[in-house]
């Protein structure tokens, strides 16, 4: 093996290892006993993390994340009808969980840690 | 032997009946005297308990005879009175109370034993007969003394009875109106008094009562102060008047019943045939009125004059007059719906939340809009409900609409007023709120 090639070789392992490294660095450090909120609001996201307790559910985890943030939220009749003044007549806000889309209503379900809440403004 | 038995028992029964019609019928009725040479008395009307009010007629009817003495009646005079439910004293004109059979003429007086008590005779000249100074009559000016009300209704002198079949019977059958100034009411005694003679021998009398009623009705009703309050905050969509009158009745007889007659005009006459529009109801112990809100919402407009009367009954079935048609007009419109609800349900203590208004409020067609479209709609809220407005869009705009608040603690009450045209009413909405224990601080993160 030349040189040459041992020195691609190298720096091809340097690469694969620092995208790791960053990769790994520019995730959001999540506790193990805590759940994060992520709101889409088509244009930007912005996204919430803070601890799980007993009996805790989607619009709680919401206004955790409201009070973090510093946004207002309506819920009401089961419906999410505004989030930081995005209103649903505009579109519509959908929620997913874990990747699941939520049809209950958010103040009947539990959240766990290491959960994954979504939120998306579809028009 | 069955049937003879039945027969014996309809004899008897019609011997029974017959004697009690021949002899001293008085049905119901109490006699006081019967003269000294007893004088018979069948007295038909008024029927006992009967009850009147003031300016019915009383019909009196009845017939004497002489009981033991043979027939033939002359110097008739029947007078007739009503008295206060009180035992009468009743006196001659020697001024005796009691029956004196055994002796006569011991005085002789003027208006007996001379004047013939005021009657006549076609065959007698002379009326100086024996017990002419016994004849017994109500003595009105003791009564008046004992504080016992008298009315004297009037008199009439039946003609001699002396010819014909017998036996001879002096009937009287007399009407009456109850007058206006009688001066009592509730039980009341429709005394009969007869004075005549017997052939040319003595005098005869008898003071015979039946028990009856006089009922005055309740007096007109009045009005209330204005005569009706407003409930315009109550039922979204619909004010809804309440009437109250006076009752008041002179007998001290309670309300059984009352009727209530609205219109849009003030002319309730009878004669008013051709308006069916009328809004009436009845009731009964009440002396307030407040229709149902299905019967309001479909009978009443806004905006309109109306005026209403009231009548009422008392326990013994009189009627007072109608009241006065009292006017009033209803409101331009509904009130505001003030209504609320708020976000998020369970707030942790201190943490905002938001107060959707929903309220509604209606125009001059009646129609709902939204309240916070119009901005001469004044919204003030307490959020704390300690009677302390905190937001007041007079003063600052955004309170009209959602607003924002940071609630504090659980079971707090949030009262909003909002204020259009007509008036103001006031919510809790859905409040109190329950505030949940804090969660546990939340951070933002980088989105991923």
């Amino acid at each position: 093996m030349s040189k040459t090639y041992l020195s691609i070789l190298i720096i091809i392992a340097l690469i694969v290892i620092g995208s790791l490294a960053y990769s790994f660095i520019s995730q959001p450090k999540i506790g193990t006993n805590e759940a994060v909120v992520i709101i889409d609001f088509g244009n930007n996201k912005r996204a919430f993390a803070g601890e799980v307790i007993d009996g805790m559910t989607i619009t709680d985890a919401l206004g955790a994340s409201a009070k973090a943030g510093n946004f207002n939220y309506i819920y009401q009749n089961g419906t999410l009808e505004k989030v930081d003044g995005l209103e649903k007549d505009g579109g519509q806000w959908s929620v997913f969980i874990n990747g699941t889309k939520v049809e209950e209503p958010l103040d009947k379900i539990t959240i766990k840690p290491q959960d994954k809440i979504e939120l998306r403004f579809e028009k | 032997m069955r049937n003879k038995n039945i027969n014996i028992l309809i004899l008897f029964t019609f011997i029974i009946l017959g004697s009690f019609f021949a002899d001293n019928f008085i049905f119901g009725a109490t006699e006081v005297t019967g003269g000294c040479c007893d004088t018979t008395i069948v007295y038909n009307d008024p029927l006992p308990d009967q009850m009147y009010i003031i300016g019915n007629t009383v019909h009196f009817s009845g017939s004497f005879r002489v009981t033991s003495c043979g027939d033939g009646l002359f110097f008739n005079k029947v007078t007739f009175y009503i008295t206060e439910d009180k035992e009468i004293p009743i006196t001659n004109c020697c001024g005796n109370s009691t029956k004196d059979c055994t002796t006569s003429k011991s005085c002789t007086c003027i208006e007996g034993c001379n004047n013939c008590y005021g009657a006549t005779s076609n065959r007698y000249s002379s009326c100086n007969f024996q017990w002419c100074d016994k004849v017994q009559y109500l003595d009105v000016a003791k009564a008046n003394t004992l504080g016992y009300k008298v009315y004297k209704l009037g008199e009439i002198y039946p003609p001699d009875v002396a010819s014909g079949s017998k036996p001879y019977w002096v009937e009287y059958n007399k009407t009456f109106t109850i007058p206006e100034d009688l001066g009592f009411t509730g039980p009341v005694r429709f005394y009969v008094q007869y004075s005549g003679t017997h052939w040319g021998g003595h005098w005869h009398w008898n003071i015979v009562y039946q028990k009856g009623i006089i009922n005055s009705p309740p007096l007109k009703p009045e009005p209330v102060e204005d005569g009706e309050t407003w409930n315009n905050c109550q039922i979204q969509g619909l004010s809804i008047p309440t009437f109250q009158w006076t009752y008041s009745d002179p007998d001290g007889d309670p309300q059984a019943s009352y009727e209530i007659k609205i219109d849009n005009d003030s002319n309730f006459s009878i004669l008013d045939l051709f308006d069916s529009d009328k809004f009436s109801r009845s009731g009964g112990a009440s002396t307030i009125f407040t229709p149902t809100a299905s019967d309001w919402k479909n009978w009443q407009k806004w905006n309109t004059n109306y005026w209403w009367i009231v009548r009422v009954k008392d326990n013994k079935g009189t009627w007072s007059p109608w009241s006065d048609p009292n006017p009033f007009i209803t409101p331009l419109h509904a009130y505001p719906w003030p209504t609320f609800i708020h976000s998020p349900e369970n707030p942790a203590p201190g943490e905002e939340v938001t107060f959707v208004d929903q309220s509604i409020c209606y125009d001059f067609n009646n129609n709902p809009y939204s309240c916070k479209d119009n901005t001469n709609t004044r919204y003030q809220w307490d959020f704390d409900n300690d009677g302390q407005i905190d937001c007041d869009s007079n003063t600052n705009p955004s309170c009209r609409g959602n607003v924002n608040y940071n609630v504090q603690s659980s079971g707090n009450y949030v009262k909003l007023f909002i204020t259009d045209d007509v008036g103001t009413c006031s919510s809790t909405g859905d409040t109190p709120i329950s505030t949940r224990s804090p969660f546990p601080e939340w951070r933002e993160i980088a989105p991923f």
